[in-house]
């Protein structure tokens, strides 16, 4: 389940989706599991019967399946975030990249919160636990022109 | 003793003043009727005297009279026998006085004419020669006035010409001045435009696909310099 959650927007609304689901379950005490999960993504319905499959949860034990989703939405809280500003509107495919290599570096529990900032040019800022970093197109840019100025300044064609 | 000389001799002299004074008393009053005698017969020849006088003037007067009398008689005597000689005398006079005074007018208004003509002939040669000479001197002035505006505007001329230079080679001198200072103004700033123009040029080059991979190697070097170490 953890795999499908990449980012900080996708972790929060799966935390809405079991809170929903959690409420919708013990609504009525006629209503099962199947029916409930209608009520949340399809995607999301999917990913929490393999995780209910995957740890043999009973599906009919409604106390089981309540435990199952409060400690899902407590490995949720945990989850680190990793805080990225890059220059663009990344896409699925760009996020689920960058996820790839997050996973593969770090390791599992880990999710992206991603905004963006065009003036950085390319490259990103990483800020995790505190801890930030400049690591834009922007910075390298203005270092290289500081350490290269009177380089640069040759090539001027006037004066 | 003394005493009574002394009284003596005053008593003396006092005698003899009075006897004196009595004797002067007396001969004033002697005088006196004397002068009243002299003024009495004074004012009695002096009535006669002014009788024969009046009597005198009374007699001049008539004498006078009488002859102012005879000498107007006579006159008038005189002036009708001579009134008719006189008128005709008169006459006479009267007209060779016109025909004089007639001739004299003639002469004069001749003279008078001839003087005139003279006159008005030297005054009009005089009126030319003032023409001429006003003509002659206001041609000067004007001539020389305009030499001296030709030479003041000449003058002004160069002057303003070199005016005009002198300002135009500072005003040069200030644009150069001023191209030299915004020339490093742009050359200080050069390196900032380049900087700018490069991001903009570069933010509009890069692909999706190398923004991924500017982002994968921002968290390779992240991950490098230790970032994640703390949060496992």
């Amino acid at each position: 389940m953890e795999n499908s959650v990449k980012t900080v927007q996708e972790a929060n609304d799966l935390s809405s989706e079991i809170d929903a689901l959690l409420e919708s379950i013990f609504k009525t005490q006629e209503r099962s599991l199947d029916d409930s999960l209608r009520e949340v993504r399809v995607k999301t319905a999917q990913n929490l019967k393999e995780i209910f499959l995957k740890n043999k949860v009973d599906v009919t034990d409604r106390e089981a399946v309540k435990e199952a989703l409060e400690k899902l939405k407590e490995e949720l809280e945990k989850l680190r975030i990793i805080r990225l500003t890059i220059a663009f509107e990344p896409s699925y495919e760009t996020i689920a990249n960058i996820y790839k290599w997050v996973s593969s570096a770090l390791g599992e529990g880990y999710i992206l919160d991603i905004s963006t900032d065009v003036n950085i040019l390319g490259g990103a800022i990483v800020v995790f636990n505190g801890e930030y970093r400049d690591l834009t197109l922007r910075k390298s840019l203005a270092e290289a022109f500081k350490a290269k100025k009177e380089e640069i300044l040759k090539f001027r064609t006037f004066g | 003793m003394n005493f009574e000389l002394i009284i003596l001799v005053q008593l003396i002299i006092i005698t003899i003043i009075v006897f004196y004074f009595s004797k002067l008393i007396k001969r004033f009053h002697d005088y006196q009727t004397e002068f009243e005698k002299l003024r009495t017969e004074i004012n009695k020849k002096k009535i006669a005297a002014l009788d024969e006088a009046r009597n005198k003037a009374i007699k001049i007067i008539d004498d006078a009279n009488s002859k102012g009398l005879d000498i107007v008689q006579k006159a008038s005597i005189f002036a009708n026998a001579t009134n008719s000689d006189f008128n005709s005398q008169l006459g006479n006079v009267t007209s060779m006085q016109v025909k004089a005074f007639e001739k004299t007018t003639a002469d004069f208004i001749k003279l008078y004419g001839t003087v005139l003509s003279d006159l008005r002939s030297k005054n009009i040669e005089i009126f030319q020669n003032i023409s001429k000479n006003i003509e002659i001197s206001t041609l000067g002035e004007v001539k020389k006035f305009k030499n001296t505006i030709e030479q003041e505007t000449i003058s002004s001329q160069k002057m303003l010409k070199s005016k005009i230079e002198h300002e135009y080679f500072l005003a040069k001198k200030d644009i150069e001045n001023y191209r030299q200072q915004e020339l490093k103004m742009v050359d200080d700033n050069v390196y900032e435009i380049l900087e700018k123009v490069s991001s903009l040029v570069l933010g509009k080059a890069i692909k999706v696909s190398e923004h991924e991979g500017l982002i994968l190697e921002a968290l390779e070097t992240a991950k490098k310099e230790g970032i994640f170490n703390n949060g496992k």
